[in-house]
């Protein structure tokens, strides 16, 4: 609610009830740091995700116990890995998070951003185990669901993951909870609910998270895609970058539309530049693809080797974009 | 390999072929944001008074999407096309909902080959270059909620956000238009305001309670919400239909609520149809502060589902709460001790011989004496300033709340004579008016801050 700022600090001190039900009481962890994006938080903008950054750091700096800048720089952090490919910024966000759990192992924010990063890092099952945990402390916060839930799907154990989805989605139903619903849907071979889905997912995202539009755009631009309507999806992409420029996920888009209608040189030009900069496996994978395409057969099997070395270990560094840069030049 | 990995890549394999073809996105980067916030379906204030140009009319206003920043572009805020924004009004103290007033949005982008909200200066709602235009739909329904809806007004318009001087230059006109008369003596307005409460968010950092007369920031100024306001003849909300005879009718006291709700969706294809038509209660005001201070956060997401009717789960945090206690232990103030009926009399039930129906069913909702005057000069202390047209008989704009609720906690009521004076009765934030001024007619909220003022 709007004056969240009254139970922020009021239950500093307060006590409260574990449930309605109950008369038991116990003391709850300080007030949560408000997710970016939120109201009176600041926006996900690129950037103020990187204004947020550099203060939360230097703030850290001064202040290492300060575990509201320490919960605030990661979630920055995971925005901007999701926003710039960068998964690397994932490992940077556990680690700000790791001192303030070791000295206050109930703190739920960090608790919560800490099962997302993991989930960020792939590190599946530990997500799950932390996200499990901060279900024991409030167990009515949907956001661990969605880390179950994401973390199970990723491992392909899918009644686990739609049992939390269902689960999410029953006890709010939002942006976050409405998304997973969609790639639900889409999995089980239902694109047009997964499409309906999404896009109420987008309707219900605050102004204040330009980052989460951009996303929701992209995915709904990849369900356009995925159903052939590329005038759409390049819509879709397009309205991302307006909102998110150079979001990488939506340049990738706008390629594999240029791919769709045979414009291989076209998508390559918007790939390239994304591949050394801001890569994803996929990034690179859609990249060899449209080089064999385009007759490039050498290139294309370099980048698929820089695929296939990257993949294994699910995520793209820049190490391995100057590997492969070295290799390419050999 | 993950299984859903191992679909991107066979789906790599084939992209060539074509759009239809084109893969599913990587898993790599399908977590979907994670936000505990969720604004857009944020009741943030409820009012509700007898109207001073109107007094056979009742007003009601409430108030969503917090804090909302003027310069917002280029995504500026609006109601939720898939959420449903409801008033409800209880007239028979049984804490259930007898008239509903239903709002739902509708979102129209008049020209798609742009992603600005306007493509020019806005001069009228119909203005060509007015390009994210929202709708919405009136409905009332009589009963419980699954009654059958009665529309009273479709496409009604709402005006644009107040982007600046150069997109909407002439913002109340606009705001004027999107003010609507419907058949049945409605008036109704849905749209951005600025936002009417004020306080000093200070009060909240540990109580940091100053002397009244303390002239403190309105924390909130600057800052606007999204307004929906309706004005419906008094005979239209009471449970006889007829406006009351004097203010002991036991027709007379109506109770006022509003929530909002989405849609949920049934995940998984093998277990039934899909749930589109089952909403979920995911906000609910009655009156202010009731959820903020009263309510701990551990129940708030509970309190924001539950319905009135079953408000006894909220009984004990209303009979013991927590701001008496810090009061105590940062001031020293002394408060009644618990059990707080006396709250429970304010909060929940309404007060005897003012604002309690007959046979009232305790729950939680603003409760209004229809047949109670509007006063030629409010008092902003309300029934605590010997004005019972005031909070918490109903609540109007100017009423301060946050002073009001404050000293309740501290027991300067009538209700505890023995807590009435002292510091207890000198307990407030500071804040003694909006940064705005109200409009003195229909919706009467003040003009939405402009992103741009130059």
């Amino acid at each position: 609610m709007r004056k969240a700022g009254a139970i922020a600090v009021l239950t500093m001190l307060a006590t409260v009830g574990c449930s309605q039900s109950t008369v038991a009481r116990r003391p709850l962890a300080e007030a949560l740091v408000k997710p970016l994006g939120s109201p009176s938080a600041p926006s996900t903008s690129r950037e103020s995700l990187e204004r947020t950054r550099m203060e939360m750091e230097a703030r850290l700096k001064t202040a290492p116990d300060d575990a509201a800048a320490a919960v605030r720089l990661s979630d920055a952090l995971l925005r901007l890995a999701r926003a710039t490919n960068n998964s690397g910024l994932a490992v940077a966000a556990e680690r700000a998070l790791l001192p303030i759990l070791n000295r206050e192992p109930d703190r739920y924010d960090a608790r919560r951003m800490l099962a997302t990063a993991l989930l960020s890092q792939h590190r599946f099952r530990d997500a799950i185990r932390e996200a499990e945990r901060c279900r024991q402390i409030q167990p009515r916060d949907a956001w661990p669901l969605g880390v179950i839930g994401d973390a199970h799907l990723e491992l392909g154990e899918y009644d686990q993951a739609f049992a939390a989805f269902q689960q999410m989605v029953t006890m709010r139903p939002d942006a976050a909870s409405y998304a997973r619903a969609s790639y639900a849907q889409e999995i089980q071979g239902d694109p047009v609910e997964a499409l309906r889905l999404m896009k109420m997912a987008l309707e219900a995202t605050s102004p204040n998270d330009p980052e989460s539009i951009a996303w929701h755009h992209v995915q709904i631009g990849g369900l356009q895609l995925a159903a052939g309507r590329t005038t759409d999806a390049a819509r879709e992409y397009q309205h991302a970058l307006f909102i998110f420029p150079a979001h990488p996920m939506a340049i990738e888009g706008l390629a594999r539309v240029d791919a769709a209608h045979g414009r291989f040189d076209a998508a390559i030009t918007r790939l390239e530049p994304l591949a050394r900069d801001s890569a994803s496996p996929s990034t690179v994978m859609f990249l060899a693809q449209f080089l064999r395409e385009a007759g490039r057969e050498q290139d294309a099997t370099r980048y698929e080797r820089l695929a296939e070395a990257t993949w294994g270990r699910e995520t793209l560094t820049r190490d391995h974009v100057k590997q492969f840069a070295g290799l390419a030049r050999r | 390999m993950k299984k859903y990995f191992l679909i991107v890549m066979l789906g790599g394999a084939v992209v060539a072929a074509g759009a239809a073809l084109v893969p599913i996105t990587a898993s790599s980067h399908r977590e979907a944001p994670l936000i505990s916030a969720d604004p857009l379906a944020d009741n943030t204030d409820l009012y509700a008074f007898i109207s001073p140009t109107s007094q056979d009319k009742v007003t009601i206003i409430a108030n969503f999407i917090p804090l909302e920043a003027p310069y917002g572009g280029p995504n500026f805020y609006k109601f939720d096309d898939n959420a449903l924004y409801e008033i409800k009004i209880d007239n028979n103290g049984d804490a259930r909902e007898d008239v509903t007033f239903r709002f739902k949005f509708n979102s129209t982008t008049m020209n798609p080959n742009t992603f600005l909200y306007n493509t020019g200066p806005i001069t009228s709602l119909d203005d060509p270059d007015f390009n994210v235009r929202q709708t919405y739909t009136l409905m009332r329904a009589l009963g419980n909620t699954g009654n059958r809806n009665t529309v009273l007004g479709s496409n009604l318009p709402t005006p644009p956000v107040n982007i600046g001087i150069r997109s909407t230059p002439n913002y109340e006109a606009l705001a004027a238009a999107a003010v609507q008369q419907l058949p049945g003596d409605v008036k109704v307005f849905a749209g951005q305001r600025d936002d009417p409460f004020f306080v000093d968010l200070n009060v909240f950092d540990l109580l940091a309670v100053p002397p009244a007369d303390v002239n403190n920031t309105d924390s909130l100024a600057g800052y606007n919400v999204h307004t929906i306001a309706i004005e419906v003849p008094i005979a239209m909300v009471t449970s006889n239909g007829a406006a009351p005879s004097s203010a002991s009718d036991p027709h007379a006291v109506i109770g006022i609520w509003s929530t909002v709700s989405r849609p949920s969706t049934t995940v998984r294809k093998d277990q039934g149809a899909k749930s589109q038509g089952t909403t979920i209660q995911v906000s609910r005001l009655g009156n202010p502060l009731v959820n903020e201070v009263v309510i701990p956060r551990a129940a708030k997401d509970i309190f924001n589902g539950l319905d009135p009717v079953d408000d006894a789960a909220a009984l004990p945090y209303v009979l013991d709460p927590e701001v008496p206690k810090l009061l105590s232990a940062l001031f020293g103030i002394q408060s009644p001790a618990a059990p707080r009926n006396d709250l429970v009399t304010i909060f929940l039930t309404g007060i005897p011989g003012l604002n309690q129906p007959p046979g009232v069913r305790p729950s939680e909702m603003l409760r209004l004496n229809t047949a109670i005057a509007p006063a030629s000069q409010p008092n902003p202390f309300g029934v605590l300033g010997n004005d019972i047209a005031g909070f918490p008989n109903g609540r109007r704009l100017t009423d301060d709340v946050v002073d009001i609720a404050l000293r309740a906690m501290a027991g300067a009521t009538p209700l505890t004579p023995q807590f009435n004076g002292g510091i207890n009765a000198q307990l407030g934030d500071g804040v003694a008016a909006n940064d705005r001024p109200f409009l003195l007619v229909f919706p009467y909220v003040g003009t939405p801050h402009a992103g741009n003022k130059q």
